[in-house]
């Protein structure tokens, strides 16, 4: 006896075993159908009583097995069916011979036997015979169940026959002695006629009347020679039987307390039957008595109310009946099958720490040597068991053995697809989930150290087994599960490896299904690197998209009727927290900048990085990057092109690292910071760049408005140049150009400024539009520069109280007085005084030209683009006009202008005017000319209505009057300068103020000019139209508005 | 009844393959066997000849949810035959709570006794009220060792325990890693208190 059926229970006591097997050659699908039809005639109501037979079928039984059959009569094959195919008539003799052959080998035991024969049909088949049965296929057998019925009602006669012949056997008759094989040698020259051998005779005796009973569904019998048995095997101490006979007591008492099963697996089919046959057994049993003739004995000695044991008492008896099988060796595999058994029923009881008592007294139960396939069954059984008491851990710790077993180096053929199927079987017992969502949330708590080399260890026999997806996945899964748990050493032991395994198979985000139905989710490495944060970038400014204001628009978006409300505000910043208030452009490159770092001790390198987004088509741009060891917060940017419009939203990002492919949802990040996932994609725009014929300037504007300027050109000019800019418009984008729409700026508006400074046409560059893509539109912009000419206002103020200059001057008193207050407020502007004096001082004039322009699609939906040229220009001194006076020549309607001009250049430069000869002027030098003019009438200018309505209109009329004043003087005068080398420049401007009083007729109007520091009186008095002087009094502010 | 010491299982010959042999199967084919731990951290190696010889040889702290907190074994080299012994133990525990869980609270014995026996040692435990398990190997040669040191011990190990979680830097729930416990865990391991 060294097989040990780990699958014994204690209800198997009570089965009658029959052995199944083919002769000749059967199909081995064929046998095993016509085996699972055989086995599933299980249990037999009995024809004539209400006892219930159950039969324990297999198909394999070794035959020392067998030989226990005394000791234990559930052990022994009382029945033998044998399966044959037979195809012709003459194959029969032999076919019957085999037969006969089969039965020999089971041959004492044998209560009766059945051959099937299929295939076979015509005379032989005809004949009726007992013992057997012929099917002409494996297809047409429907009388087989039926057939199996009758036969075991056959090995019921037997055995009730055998029961009743060996219950009756008086004691004092020659009884024999029942002995297990290993005995025999034992008793050899005994004195057999001794009281004790009598005993020992009549013990064992009554113990196998007691299984026999059992076996014929007589439990209540069966008990009370169990009680009986171990009474006389006691007083001898015949201790292996004795633990027979008290493990008889356990099995009957088991089955009469859970009909249910101890088994498990059988269960539902047992519950029935065993209730039926526990309930039939107490109506039964005084029947029974009388009807079968036993003799009355047995049931005197033994009260009948106390025979079946207490569930505390199975417990005990199994115990002691352990314990005196463990007196012997040679009955290891009877005390490993009682342990089971206890244990069994202690799992049904919910006693796990007995249980536990007892398998651990199993593990110690030593063998013989036992085969590699035997240690991995005995390993298997004993987690299944710790299973079922509740003990995972230890369950699995089982397992994972009886897995290494199957890998074991003294196996010739490991077999790793066992191994790796048996450490799957593990996971719940380590609480270890393949699934890495498990994991996410927050720190693992978890058994760490044990948890990571069962992964290692599914990662070795995966990769035993030949599948490398499957290595990659788990040890995919231990990189990113047991990071924080991974010395700076294992991390890289573990990436080397994985980098070696998917060299040959890259780790992809398909689940991998295991042949057993498993499905392994993809493990993306959401720690590698570490993401802590996601913003979504807005485009540069230059490509920005702005909306066109409709004011229909405007009034749809607020509904309320209110102008402000801090409820509705209120609301609109909650919805800007999920929504990000920029867009952008379908076409064009849009951003999104993650900080990462790298937990690992050496550098990262991360390949293939890109977005992952739904809503809107998206072409993402992958990029690849190299992380320092253990860095810092790291920014990345991710960049991508939206095919089409609409909502987008960035769900995550992908990676390739160690040649696995992650992909990580955002959602399923611990702690990452975003400023909102989702933008609207609005219609393709077209893109502008611009290039221009001026050098890029290094200086930047800072523009008061806080958009950006992309470019900016700077150029040098003498003070009254002018100078063409050439913009190259050139469209680098996919969508036509349809409308441009320029607007200039000027910043540092601090200097006085004559003229436009920046004038351009339009018309010319809108001709060809639209602009295709690709192609380039010239749009040219003049600057003219035109500052002050005059010095300073000091030293014009100098020429003032030179008496004779000035035609007409006396002043009458109350005019002065005006005058005074304005004087003393001259301090008010000191930073203008104090520059005063100055000559080389350089200007510089700032202007932005901003291009607004749309095209395409965007166009349609009311977007535009804003591209901004910053214009820095620096503008050097030319001539200064130092003094300004008159002289009367001949003819009152004529004078001399006297003007001193001061040439401020490195060069040699001219100085002309109408109807007079050109001034040569050097560099540095200072001349006087002489310019004789007509004095003006001014009377063709339209004059300020009398009684004007508004000062701003007035003074707005008094300016335009100004203006037009200076252009005529301008175009009497027509001074210019020119260095040699350049253009020619005109003057403007400068002398409209200055020149305007000495020119004009004296009789018509009487005017004083009166310059003092920087704060200008300007009296007009109209002798002609108004009777009292009308006043006009400007102040330092006022002046410069009069002057433009 | 006799046959229930026996049950214990002591005295009967035993297995020669046992768990040792299977598990070095896989040792040597794929990562580390034994976590290379910085040798700072490593207790002075315990004299055998120190006259009473070494008491536990694995003291372990399990957080509530069945983690480990601290683990410290002496034989350093062969760490992990210690976690799978201190993890199966946790059955034990599990069980022995949920039995006990009927008593009242203040009533509640909070030694374990011992857990299980394996061929060369004896496992001992103890829970806490606020379930966080200490688990003891125990040289089961050792037999001078009865169970009212064994529970001294573990009082000793609750007292220290308690320091650390008087701590205000400790975060519960982490490793642990102090000094005055390390300290006082190689005393246990050192010599008989």
């Amino acid at each position: 006896m060294s097989v040990p059926d780990y699958m014994q229970c204690a209800e198997d006591h009570q089965t009658l075993l029959v052995v199944v097997q083919p002769v000749g050659l059967v199909p081995e699908e064929s046998f095993f159908r016509i085996y699972k039809r055989i086995s599933a005639v299980s249990q037999v109501n009995v024809r004539d009583s209400q006892r219930v037979l159950y039969i324990r079928y297999r198909h394999h039984y070794p035959p020392e097995n067998n030989e226990w059959g005394d000791f234990q009569t559930h052990r022994k094959v009382v029945g033998l069916i044998t399966i044959t195919d037979c195809s012709s008539a003459k194959d029969w003799p032999q076919t019957f011979e085999k037969f006969h052959l089969q039965k020999e080998m089971y041959g004492s035991t044998l209560y009766d036997s059945r051959l099937f024969v299929f295939g076979l049909q015509g005379e032989i088949a005809e004949q009726p015979r007992t013992d057997v049965a012929f099917y002409p296929s494996y297809d047409e057998c429907e009388t087989v169940e039926k057939r199996i019925e009758d036969f075991i009602e056959s090995l019921f006669i037997v055995l009730e026959s055998k029961r009743l012949d060996r219950a009756t056997d008086k004691s004092g008759d020659k009884i024999p002695l029942l002995c297990v094989p290993f005995e025999k040698k034992d008793f050899v020259g005994l004195d057999t006629d001794s009281r004790h051998y009598k005993k020992r005779c009549q013990g064992r005796m009554r113990k196998h009347v007691g299984d026999l009973c059992l076996q014929a569904g007589m439990l209540q019998d069966s008990l009370v020679h169990y009680h009986m048995a171990v009474e006389l095997l006691r007083s001898v101490n015949d201790f292996l039987w004795l633990g027979a006979a008290l493990e008889g007591l356990c099995s009957a008492s088991v089955i009469y307390h859970y009909p249910g099963g101890t088994g498990g697996k059988v269960g539902s089919r047992r519950a029935q039957g065993g209730s039926l046959s526990a309930e039939a057994g107490n109506r039964h049993r005084p029947g029974a008595l009388t009807s079968n003739g036993i003799n009355a004995d047995t049931s005197a000695e033994i009260g009948r109310a106390k025979n079946c044991l207490s569930p505390e008492d199975i417990i005990d008896k199994y115990k002691e009946a352990i314990s005196y099988y463990g007196k012997y060796k040679n009955a290891g595999v009877i005390e490993l099958e009682a342990c089971v058994k206890a244990v069994r029923v202690l799992a049904i009881q919910k006693r796990s720490m007995e249980a536990s008592e007892f398998l651990q007294n199993a593990v110690y139960i030593n063998l013989r040597q036992l085969s590699e396939e035997e240690k991995i069954q005995r390993y298997s059984i004993l987690s299944e068991l710790y299973e079922r008491i509740g003990f995972h851990r230890k369950s699995a710790f089982f397992k994972r053995i009886a897995a290494m077993q199957c890998a074991a180096p003294s196996i010739p053929e490991p077999g790793w697809r066992a191994c790796y199927k048996l450490l799957l079987e593990t996971l719940p017992g380590y609480s270890l989930s393949l699934d890495p969502k498990d994991f996410s949330k927050g720190t693992h708590r978890g058994w760490a150290a044990v948890q990571m080399r069962l992964l290692h260890e599914l990662v070795y026999a995966s990769r035993r087994m030949g599948n490398p997806a499957l290595s990659v996945r788990h040890l995919s899964f231990l990189l990113q599960t047991m990071l924080d748990f991974l010395s700076d050493q294992e991390k890289k032991d573990v990436t080397q490896s994985l980098e070696s395994y998917t060299a040959k198979c890259p780790g992809t985000m398909e689940f991998i299904t295991l042949p057993d139905g498993l499905k392994l989710p993809p493990v993306p490495f959401t720690k590698l690197p570490i993401v802590r944060s996601v913003k979504l970038l807005n485009l540069p400014t230059s490509l920005r998209p702005h909306k066109m204001k409709s004011l229909l628009g405007q009034n749809v978006s607020t509904k309320s009727p209110f102008i402000y409300s801090p409820i509705i505000a209120h609301n609109r910043g909650e919805e800007r927290t999920k929504k990000i208030d920029f867009q952008w452009v379908q076409g064009d490159v849009c951003e999104v900048q993650l900080m990462v770092y790298n937990p690992m001790p050496f550098e990262l390198r991360v390949e293939n990085m890109g977005l992952l987004t739904t809503g809107v088509e998206f072409e993402s741009l992958p990029a690849a990057l190299s992380l320092p060891a253990e860095s810092g917060l790291y920014p990345v940017t991710l960049v991508g092109v939206p095919q089409t419009t609409g909502q987008i939203t960035i769900n995550g990002y992908h990676t390739s690292v160690f040649g696995v492919f992650s992909d990580c949802l955002l959602d399923n990040l611990p702690g990452v910071k975003t400023n909102g996932c989702t933008v609207e994609v609005i219609p393709a725009l077209p893109r502008l760049q611009i290039s221009t014929s001026l050098p890029r300037s290094a200086h930047t504007l800072q523009p008061s408005s806080g958009d950006e300027i992309s470019t900016n050109v700077s150029v040098q000019l003498y003070n009254g140049e002018t100078q063409q800019l050439i913009i190259k418009l050139e469209n680098i984008g996919t969508e036509p150009l349809e409308t441009l729409e320029v607007t200039s700026k000027t910043v540092n508006t601090k200097e006085k400024l004559y003229g436009d400074f920046l004038s351009w046409k339009l018309e010319d560059t809108l001709s060809q539009f639209p602009l295709r893509p690709g192609k380039i539109a010239i749009f040219t912009v003049n600057i003219k520069v035109k500052l002050d000419f005059s010095c300073q206002e000091n030293l014009l103020q100098d020429l003032n109280d030179d008496g004779i200059s000035v035609s007409g001057l006396p002043l009458s008193s109350p005019f002065r007085q005006v005058v005074k207050p304005r004087v003393e407020a001259k301090p008010v502007n000191p930073q203008e005084s104090s520059k005063a004096g100055d000559f080389s001082h350089v200007k510089t004039l700032e202007a932005i030209l901003n291009f607004k322009y749309s095209g395409g699609p965007g166009h349609v939906e009311g977007y535009y683009r804003n591209l901004s040229l910053g214009l820095h220009v620096e503008v050097e001194p030319s001539v200064f006009f130092t003094r300004v006076s008159t002289l009367p020549a001949t003819s009152t309607r004529q004078c001399h202008l006297l003007l001193d001009v001061f040439n401020s250049t490195e060069h040699e430069l001219t100085i002309s005017a109408r109807n007079n000869e050109d001034l040569i002027l050097h560099a540095g030098e200072c001349q006087r000319m002489a310019i004789q003019v007509d004095k003006f009438n001014f009377e063709s200018f339209p004059e300020s209505p009398a009684d004007g309505t508004q000062f701003a209109n007035e003074k707005q009329l008094e300016e335009e009057r100004q203006q037009a004043k200076g252009l005529e003087i301008n175009s009497k005068l027509d001074i210019c300068w020119k260095i040699i080398s350049f253009h020619k420049y005109f003057v403007e401007g400068v002398l409209n103020q200055l020149v305007l009083e000495h020119l004009q007729l004296a009789p018509l109007q009487w005017v004083c000019f009166k310059s003092k520091f920087n704060s200008v009186l300007l009296v007009l008095i109209n002798l002609m139209t108004q009777r009292g002087p009308l006043l006009r009094s400007n102040g330092p502010s006022a002046l410069s508005e009069l002057i433009i | 009844m006799s046959s229930s010491s026996r049950l214990g299982g002591a005295a009967r010959p035993r297995a020669q393959h046992r768990h040792s042999g299977p598990s070095t199967a896989l040792a040597m084919a794929t990562a580390p066997a034994s976590r290379d731990r910085p040798a700072s951290r490593d207790p002075p190696p315990p004299s055998r000849d120190a006259g009473r010889g070494k008491m536990a040889v694995c003291v372990a702290v399990i957080a509530k949810e069945n983690y480990p907190l601290y683990i410290r074994s002496v034989p350093t080299e062969n760490e992990l035959k210690f976690h799978y012994t201190v993890h199966t133990s946790l059955d034990v525990v599990d069980e022995k709570i949920s039995a006990m869980g009927k008593a009242l609270v203040d009533q509640r014995e909070l030694y374990l006794g011992l857990l299980y026996p394996t061929e060369d040692y004896k496992v001992y435990g103890y829970v806490t009220n606020s379930k966080v398990k200490f688990v003891m190997v125990v040289d089961s040669s050792n037999t001078a060792l009865r169970d009212n040191e064994i529970r001294s011990m573990f009082r000793k190990l609750h007292n220290s325990y308690t320091d650390i979680m008087c701590n205000p830097f400790y975060n519960p729930g982490d490793r642990i890693h102090s000094r005055a416990f390390d300290n006082m865990v190689n005393s246990m391991m050192m010599q008989v208190c």
